[in-house]
């Protein structure tokens, strides 16, 4: 596993994702709207659901999934090592909320269903929006989006600038991803069970007869998924695990992985 | 199963039930509307219709098919005083869950999800405490429940005024069901497991120590509870005012010191008898 001391999320940020928060930045409202709510989010989070609702799991508590987090932030270059609190829920997202002390709020399901390396790409996602500060605007875009595509006009709007600014962002996580757990197959794993594949079925002839498939159907661009992928906060899987297979085999991985080696 | 020895004592629920629980409890007993609600239910045979799509839509659990749940259940209806041991049926979910409900002949649910690497006297634990509700008419209120939710069953200008009191009611049931828990698997430590089997995996439930009050468990609970500032208690409400339960963090507290000052005085008087 090659160290990555002194990366910065620039070097393998999507290209799309700088151009989709110049166009936020330019709504300065939005913006402030955002902090605010942000603000108040992460008192409701911190303090309130995740204290009262949540276990946190310690170092001695859980000394295998402690030591592949410390791991994933030195491999990725970030301090200090988030804290860990569990809850119980059949989803694969780490909620993650940034501060002096970086807390991960992770569900049992993840731990249940992804191995050891399955979940190296699922934290360096994590580690990756904290080191590029950017999970408490993309938790917002999730819950508030609805909200505000409710107003018409200027409200649609902000929605639909905000959610493909996060869709973006989370293109740039599945890089940190990958670069956390240092291999394409580990991390199209994990994707493929995010879109709903058994654990037992992920094996490499029907992990390239998948990819396969997403590349012919990529091929067949329609107005009605355009306009279904508008309000969507994360990009389609398929389309996600492409953009990392198609971002891996152009070369700039392998120059990250070098230029540290 | 249980270190104290004490099966075939019979325990009155209501000596330790929470009394917060007993206040919203005879709130919604001595309510008009759920007079009204049971009425209804009886004059409907609704239990009987309730009963008929458990028994063909789940699996029900058999002394032949799992000799030790209907064990359970049965010493659980001896400890607490229940006259009817109640049919155990399995329900296919991810919420991780032991619900009892009925009014003649109480049904108890089991959820899949809890079922998969709980362990046995943390089940007893769960089990018993679902049956020490039996006694408090927790079955009867949680099928005026269900019906309520379940939308056209019951006239709305009976499950309108009620819900509110259900929702009032669902806060402090849950230290009631701890209690009854604790005296039943006689471990706090284990107690506490069985309270959040299926939030977090098993194994690492079995690392903590919730018995110890420097626990991280226990720091953690304190600042949830303790934590000031106008936002916090706003917020704090609001999703209190929206849960469905409790947060873990005041069941933990709360059954915490109810081991400290009152469970010593309740189950001294059963090693006395014994």
């Amino acid at each position: 596993m090659v160290t990555l001391t002194g990366l910065q999320v620039s070097e393998y940020s999507h290209p799309d994702e700088n151009k989709a928060m110049q166009a936020l930045n330019k709504t300065k409202w939005l913006k402030d709207l955002l902090n605010w709510v942000s603000d108040k989010n992460n008192i409701y989070n911190l303090k309130v659901s995740i204290l009262g609702s949540c276990i946190e799991v310690t170092e001695s508590d859980m000394p295998e999934l402690y030591s592949l987090v410390s791991e994933v932030c030195r491999t990725l270059d970030y301090a200090p090592v988030p804290r860990i609190y569990m809850y119980h829920d059949s989803v694969f997202d780490i909620d993650i909320f940034p501060g002096v002390k970086p807390v991960l709020k992770v569900p049992d399901f993840i731990v249940n269903e992804f191995d050891r390396e399955m979940l190296r790409f699922q934290f360096g996602k994590a580690v990756s929006a904290l080191k590029a500060d950017t999970c408490q605007m993309r938790m917002l875009a999730k819950s508030i989006r609805l909200t505000m595509g409710l107003i018409p006009g200027l409200g649609t709007a902000a929605a639909v600038l905000l959610a493909d600014w996060s869709r973006k962002a989370g293109l740039t996580e599945d890089r940190g991803g990958l670069l956390a757990c240092q291999d394409l197959r580990t991390a199209e794993r994990a994707l493929m069970r995010m879109a709903g594949m058994p654990l037992r079925y992920l094996d490499s002839d029907r992990i390239s007869e998948y990819i396969k498939a997403c590349q012919d159907s990529n091929q067949v661009s329609s107005l009605v998924q355009s306009a279904m992928t508008l309000q969507r906060t994360e990009v389609w899987n398929n389309d996600r695990i492409l953009e990392l297979y198609k971002w891996h085999y152009s070369g700039q991985y392998d120059d990250i992985i070098e230029e540290y080696e | 199963m249980n270190q104290y020895n004490i099966h075939n004592i019979k325990i009155n629920p209501a000596d330790f039930q929470h009394p917060m629980d007993k206040n919203a409890t005879r709130l919604i007993q001595s309510s008009a509307a759920f007079r009204k609600c049971l009425e209804f239910i009886s004059k409907q045979s609704l239990e009987k219709q309730m009963q008929c799509i458990y028994r063909s839509s789940l699996a029900q659990l058999t002394p032949k098919t799992a000799p030790g749940i209907c064990r359970m259940a049965e010493e659980a209806c001896e400890m607490f005083g229940a006259e009817t041991v109640p049919e155990l049926f399995l329900q296919r979910s991810y919420t991780t869950a032991v619900t009892m409900m009925g009014i003649e002949k109480p049904l108890i649910l089991l959820s899949t999800e809890l079922l998969k690497d709980i362990k046995e006297e943390m089940l007893w634990g769960l089990i018993a405490a679902e049956i020490s509700g039996i006694r408090n008419g927790f079955g009867e209120i949680r099928f005026a429940e269900w019906l309520c939710d379940s939308a056209g069953i019951i006239p709305a200008v009976i499950s309108r005024p009620l819900s509110k009191l259900f929702k009032e009611w669902h806060k402090y049931l849950q230290f009631s069901h701890d209690r009854a828990a604790l005296i039943a698997i006689g471990d706090f430590n284990k107690t506490m497991c069985a309270v959040l089997a299926g939030e977090i995996p098993m194994e690492i439930l079995m690392r903590m120590d919730f018995s110890d009050p420097n626990c991280s468990y226990m720091k953690q609970s304190r600042e949830f509870l303790e934590n000031k500032g106008h936002w916090t208690e706003t917020l704090r409400d609001i999703k209190a005012f929206s849960n469905e339960g409790v947060f873990y963090a005041a069941r933990y507290v709360n059954l915490y010191q109810f081991m400290k000052n009152e469970y010593w005085d309740i189950t001294e008087d059963f090693m006395e008898e014994i």
